[in-house]
């Protein structure tokens, strides 16, 4: 039951919440959002083989595809992050005002709708449907309330990852005609490489792989992203870069790797050049970004790099430091961003050169920050050591490929480039001398102290006492490394 | 020896001889609040006691403290280093300590009373430019670094790949505004493309398979 309520709640909340009134809409979705936190939570304290946990009825038969939704391991992390992100950003932009915002609100329920549905379903074609869902209230979204250039970002956003679905579909196509007895079902779709020579898996690996490439996104697939993420009206891009990319790396765990094994093996060496050239690329420009935003996007194809990196090396470690990580930089880049916005809507404007001298007015944001930020660079006692340091330790162990070595030294490099612009970033615009626009700066209000707070004491316990999280994946790793078969 | 002699070097310039800033800066001058002083005198209690932790054998059998404090961190290693003869450990704590009073004299009569150095030049200039460490690095390293960013933010990502996305769009766009023009509802036009591509299939058909 409790899959069904994740889906249905947002999406019903997100139905009704179209025809409330714009002053209602607010609180509505942050209601909505805060039971769907409470039932994913509830999931989690669950026993793991609780019936609750599964749900399936019929629904196109004849296709031989069912509405089967489950939630394991994976998709508990992620759902759970879900979960938690939509309050988070709902209550640290609470006092932006947007036009129509009934229609605002119940296109972010409905994309949550979508994100959950991905993290949960358990067939191929739903989900496609749920992995569309995602998509198209985001666009809406991001076309409506976004900046200057928004028709143009988003076009492309959706061309992009559109063009992306589209080769899935067609990769999930074959493999549903190659199954034993034409269905949809993940189960079904884990036999089927037995059917598929290795040749063809080669391919089918590169259709499927697009779709999830443009996403996390991985070099060179990634344009897409530092202009909708600069476009995007804050909360949308909060959505998009700390869960919508997760969606990516979720694919690949548990609709690419274990699907098409053989094939994954074979690019392992190619798609793991790409990302760490996608790394230290998205460093090096990180390092030259004038906009906070950009500068976040591009850091943020860094961290994804590095996910796809550990996924490819196939060691429990590494695998273990994905799933954690994909919860741990939702929250760092989230808070983040929640720090870009109150410095965008305080002084007007996100250029790193027109700020300055922020740390002695605002105290409590640069603390703030200053966490966050060493979280991101993934110093120890925070959240993002951990899995960064099991993705490394994963990387470097990794039987899948003979450059494990090359591969983890190079990877190795962008934690430095990403201190490097990181707290340069912190220096200029937080410290040295204040300037016109940063005179008058105010501290940060109290709903944005407690969210930002919140995040930085996750930041923190998580950083400190990993062990719940390892416990929640566990299983999910154990059960993809014998899909996988690196373990019996 | 130089340790002496620069930190003597120090505390001249610093605090002895005639006050070198203005009028109005010396009527600043002031004793630091304890915030500072109790932890300064703290820690140079301190400083004269482990002094004589370490205390040597000459001076007082079995009372060093420190002697055998890392013993089961080398355990394993080399089993007791040989001991030194009185002798020579009285001549070294000699020659040392006078050495060191020879510098700490030479630094207080040379710099109290006229603290300014002489431009350095030659190998005193590197010395004092820190061996251009920081120069090295900078030509070596950040620089590089910097220009790699920047050619892979400009050149790299907004012309080569962002420009084959948006080349991709464009060519879309130019394509079907050529191909427009083959809709111009003139029939004869229509029927001659029409036999065109019949004649095509039949090549096809004839040649071509086997």
């Amino acid at each position: 039951m409790v899959p069904v309520l994740l889906i249905g709640i947002p999406l019903l909340a997100g139905l009704i919440g179209f025809s409330l009134k714009n002053a209602a809409a607010k609180s509505w979705a942050l209601f909505a959002s805060l039971l769907v936190l409470g039932v994913s939570l509830t999931g989690i304290c669950l026993p793991k083989n609780s019936k609750q946990l599964l749900f399936s009825t019929e629904w196109m038969g004849t296709l031989g595809s069912r509405f089967a939704v489950s939630l394991d391991g994976t998709g508990q992390i992620l759902c759970l992050l879900t979960a938690l992100a939509f309050p988070v950003i709902f209550i640290s932009t609470w006092k932006e005002e947007y036009k129509k915002a009934n229609n605002f609100f119940s296109l972010m329920l409905l994309s949550q709708t979508g994100l959950l549905g991905v993290f949960l379903a358990g067939d191929a074609l739903l989900f496609y449907f749920f992995w569309e869902l995602a998509l198209i209230p985001v666009y809406f979204l991001a076309s409506q309330w976004g900046g200057e250039k928004r028709i143009a970002a988003t076009f492309k956003f959706f061309i992009y990852t559109f063009l992306g679905s589209l080769m899935m579909l067609i990769g999930i196509l074959y493999i549903y005609f190659h199954t034993r007895d034409h269905s949809f079902a993940l189960s079904a779709f884990y036999q089927a490489h037995m059917q598929i020579p290795a040749e063809t898996q080669s391919w089918l690996f590169w259709l499927i792989f697009l779709a999830f490439a443009v996403k996390m996104p991985i070099f060179p697939f990634h344009t897409w992203q530092p202009d909708t993420y600069e476009q995007s009206p804050s909360a949308v891009t909060m959505v998009l870069s700390g869960v919508m990319v997760k969606m990516g790396v979720f694919g690949v765990l548990r609709w690419l790797a274990p699907v098409l094994p053989m094939g994954t093996y074979m690019w392992g060496d190619t798609v793991s050049a790409l990302c760490i050239i996608g790394m230290i690329y998205a460093s090096l420009i990180a390092m030259r970004q004038d906009d906070l935003k950009r500068l976040v996007a591009y850091s943020s194809i860094a961290h994804m790099g590095l996910m796809c990196l550990a996924i490819f090396a196939t060691t429990e470690a590494g695998i273990q430091g994905v799933m954690i990580q994909m919860f741990n930089h939702g929250i760092n880049i989230i808070g983040l961003w929640i720090v870009v916005y109150l410095i965008e809507k305080q002084f007007k404007t996100r250029k790193i050169s027109e700020l300055g001298g922020i740390a002695a007015k605002a105290p409590v944001l640069t603390t703030m920050l200053v966490i966050i930020t060493l979280a991101n660079i993934a110093l120890p006692l925070t959240n993002a050591f951990i899995g960064e340091f099991l993705m490394f330790s994963g990387v470097y162990s990794s039987k899948a490929t003979s450059y494990n070595v090359v591969f983890t030294v190079c990877a190795a490099v962008t934690i430095i480039l990403s201190a490097v612009y990181m707290l340069n970033m912190v220096q200029r615009v937080f410290y040295g001398p204040v300037n016109g626009r940063t005179e008058n700066a105010v501290d940060i209000r109290t709903n944005e102290k407690m969210v930002l707070g919140f995040l930085v004491i996750l930041i923190i316990v998580i950083g400190v006492y990993p062990e719940p999280l390892f416990r929640l994946t566990q299983g999910a790793v154990d059960s993809l490394l014998a899909k996988m078969y690196v373990k019996p | 020896m130089l340790t002496a002699f620069y930190m003597f070097r120090l505390y001249a310039t610093t605090f002895l001889g005639n006050f070198r800033g203005t009028e109005k800066q010396s009527g600043h001058l002031h004793e630091s609040p304890p915030a500072i002083t109790i932890p300064l005198i703290i820690l140079a209690i301190l400083a004269v006691i482990a002094g004589f932790v370490g205390i040597p054998e000459v001076f007082a059998k079995n009372s060093n403290a420190l002697e055998h404090f890392l013993h089961p961190v080398f355990a394993g290693g080399s089993e007791g280093s040989e001991s030194i003869p009185a002798s020579t450990e009285w001549m070294l704590m000699g020659v040392s300590t006078v050495l060191a009073l020879a510098m700490v004299l030479y630094a207080l009569s040379r710099f109290s009373k006229k603290p300014e150095l002489a431009e350095p030049t030659g190998f005193g200039k590197w010395m004092r430019d820190k061996f251009y460490v920081d120069e090295i690095y900078d030509a070596l390293i950040v620089r590089p670094i910097n220009a790699l960013a920047d050619f892979f933010d400009s050149i790299v990502e907004k012309r080569m790949i962002d420009g084959l996305v948006n080349g991709t769009g464009r060519l879309v766009q130019y394509g079907s505004r050529q191909l427009r023009y083959l809709q111009s509802g003139q029939v004869g036009a229509y029927v001659l493309l029409m036999v065109v591509g019949i004649v095509i299939l039949f090549v096809v058909q004839l040649f071509l398979r086997k």
